[in-house]
């Protein structure tokens, strides 16, 4: 019973429950308000939404872990979107690995990239992003001036639909969650992500090779995020070069909507699955309640600087 | 010609290593107008230099408060917004109340200053990371100039802002590059030779050395980040004036130039190292760059390559040439 007692009032749990409690209270409100939102199509049609956000949100939980931040995410979603929408082999079992992995090898790549001149040369991740995700853009924008590209319908509809009541991109996003969560708790370089967001020298001095463990980092987060472009070509049945811009700013939040702590060290993977719903619930409600598009830029930008403010409100001030 | 550059460079520099930075930035603006000459026998003449000044002046007033920014350790991403926000609020406002402009001006440059206020006070008081505080506050920008002109830009700037905007006299000098040299001007004032400014580059320093040497660290920022937003909305206006109406996401390229021309010119991301002729000759190696594309004809994409490989290489450079 006393180890019960003390497991809820450890801080981490605390901020889930607040997480999940404020997810489940929008879940609510959201039945209550709007007749259309009762619907199953549309609970579908919210986890379809929420698959991405919660993909993007783990891949920049990961960097933000290891007290960085990846700005580049956008554009690797866009490069991967494209690669994905212009990579189309053979309709067979084999033309469709080999789509799936283009795009995942690319995305890897990109973060590979990222994480050799962060690690290489010691610079900082945020400037480092920045430049390559304009250099990524440009790479898409070359590759495909123009929305355009196809995606063979069969393959799409698969990513996005159901199998009986089991939602296809719901399987995806508990996959990928439940994969991060076992590698961030069970090996090596969960451990050494963690030791390095809490305090690189130290991480150093233990033995961790951090050279090593950054590259990964960043590759992971590429890796991760690419799922994103192929599924929003598979959605879309099309790729966008400009598509990824808006995820830099979600995935951020949902990550510390989550729970993560934004200095590095802090966080975990299922925070980010109701920090997802949270967002997407939120957005989901304003389109159901008839509110303009407009206003879901100033409300996430507020929901963002809440979260954040209540997060760093315990932390100690310069003294 | 050197005697020349090192007098020019003598008259605003302080110490030994700054002057290595100008000279290498210097060299580069050679080398990439000797390569705009042979690719195209009218770069650089009377009028192109007209043009690319105009160019040059909006990119480099926004790049003076986003290098004061970075000079504290700090980071601004709503300059974008705010400059789509100027530029959207002015047309807007103008085709709605009539030929007030300088009210209408007065009020937008407030209203800039005030999102700036907002940075500030996120980043002071509740110890949001910069980086993150103005993602947000350019997104609740963006939603408030989306909200006003309800998606789709309207209106019209007024022949006075044409005339700050756009006009050339001399047939190469603009407007708007005399008034983003009175700012740069004045900001170099405040920067090299008043108390503010030693309190921006000990607060980039070590932020905790300055608290404890009496810097009132929390004033400072603010201050900076108003103006950073004061700069963002000018900028704005006077796009307005140069494009003669009203154009949504006119500011998204900015954020990322300011950034890049900062870093070009030799100031040091996480703060405390830097100079507003770095800025300048940054801003310019950009717009020049960017000029010599268009010239060979590069698509939109060449424009974002190109900007992201010189701010990966600089800033290799720059670490590199510290470490030894």
């Amino acid at each position: 019973m006393e180890r019960i007692s003390k497991y809820f009032t450890n801080r981490f749990i605390k901020k889930v429950i607040l997480v999940y409690t404020i997810c489940i209270i929008l879940y609510f409100v959201g039945l209550l308000i709007s007749p259309s939102f009762r619907t199953s199509r549309n609970f579908y049609n919210l986890l379809s939404q929420v698959t991405p956000l919660v993909i993007v949100g783990i891949a920049q939980l990961i960097v933000i872990l290891s007290g960085g931040f990846d700005l580049s995410i956008g554009s690797i979603i866009s490069l991967s979107n494209v690669a994905a929408a212009s990579l189309v082999f053979q309709n067979n079992s084999f033309g469709i690995f080999l789509w799936i992995l283009c795009p995942l090898a690319i995305g890897a790549g990109a973060g590979l990239i990222n994480g050799f001149f962060i690690s290489k040369f010691n610079l900082p991740p945020i400037i480092v992003t920045l430049a390559t995700s304009s250099i990524f853009t440009g790479i898409a924008l070359f590759w495909m001036p123009i929305p355009g590209g196809y995606v063979p319908p069969s393959v799409a509809r698969f990513i996005t639909g159901r199998i009986g009541f089991v939602s296809i991109p719901a399987t995806i996003f508990l996959g990928v969650s439940f994969l991060i969560w076992f590698l961030l708790k069970y090996t090596q370089l969960g451990r050494n992500i963690y030791a390095i967001g809490g305090n690189e020298a130290i991480a150093y001095r233990a033995g961790v090779n951090i050279f090593y463990t950054k590259i990964l980092i960043f590759s992971l987060a590429g890796l991760i995020a690419s799922i994103v472009g192929i599924y929003f070509a598979a959605r879309m049945s099309l790729g966008d070069p400009l598509f990824g811009g808006t995820f830099v700013m979600d995935s951020i939040a949902i990550a510390v909507i989550g729970g993560a702590n934004i200095t590095g060290g802090q966080g975990f993977v299922f925070g980010i699955i109701p920090g997802a719903f949270i967002v997407s619930l939120i957005n989901n409600i304003l389109n159901m309640v008839g509110v303009s598009s407009f206003y879901q830029y100033i409300v996430k930008g507020i929901i963002l600087i809440i979260a954040l403010t209540i997060s760093s409100a315990r932390k100690t001030i310069l003294s | 010609m050197t005697t020349l550059c090192k007098k020019i460079i003598n008259l605003f520099s302080f110490d030994d290593d700054r002057k290595k930075v100008y000279i290498f930035l210097l060299i580069f603006i050679a080398v990439l107008i000797f390569f705009g000459r042979i690719i195209s026998p009218g770069f650089m003449k009377f009028n192109h230099l007209g043009v690319l000044l105009r160019q040059t002046s909006f990119a480099l007033i926004a790049a003076i408060g986003q290098t004061f920014v970075i000079l504290t350790g700090g980071i601004d991403i709503s300059i974008g917004p705010i400059i789509s926000l100027g530029n959207i609020f002015v047309c807007e406002l103008l085709a709605r109340y009539g030929n007030l402009t300088i009210p209408i001006a007065l009020f937008v440059l407030a209203l800039g200053t005030s999102f700036g206020f907002f940075n500030g006070l996120g980043i002071v008081y509740f110890r949001i990371p910069p980086i993150i505080m103005t993602l947000a506050t350019g997104s609740i920008v963006s939603g408030i100039t989306l909200v006003l002109c309800r998606g789709s830009a309207a209106g019209y700037a007024s022949p006075l802002l044409q005339y700050l905007g756009s006009k050339i006299i001399f047939s190469f000098l603009p407007i708007p590059f005399l008034i983003s040299l009175i700012i740069l001007g004045i900001s170099m004032f405040i920067l090299n030779r008043t108390l503010f400014g030693r309190k921006v580059y000990a607060i980039g320093a070590n932020e905790i050395t300055a608290f404890a040497s009496g810097v009132d660290i929390n004033r400072t920022k603010i201050i900076i980040y108003c103006f950073s937003g004061f700069t963002a909305s000018l900028t704005g206006i006077l796009l307005a004036g140069y494009t003669q109406t009203g154009f949504l996401g006119i500011g998204s390229e900015y954020t990322m130039s300011s950034i890049a021309a900062v870093v070009i010119g030799g100031t040091s991301i996480v703060g405390g190292e830097g100079s507003f002729i770095g800025t300048f000759l940054g801003v310019f190696i950009l717009i020049l760059s960017k000029s010599i594309l268009t010239v060979l004809r590069m698509p939109e994409a060449g424009r974002y390559m190109m900007e992201g490989i010189i701010i990966l290489a600089l800033i290799i450079f720059y670490t590199v040439r510290k470490h030894d």
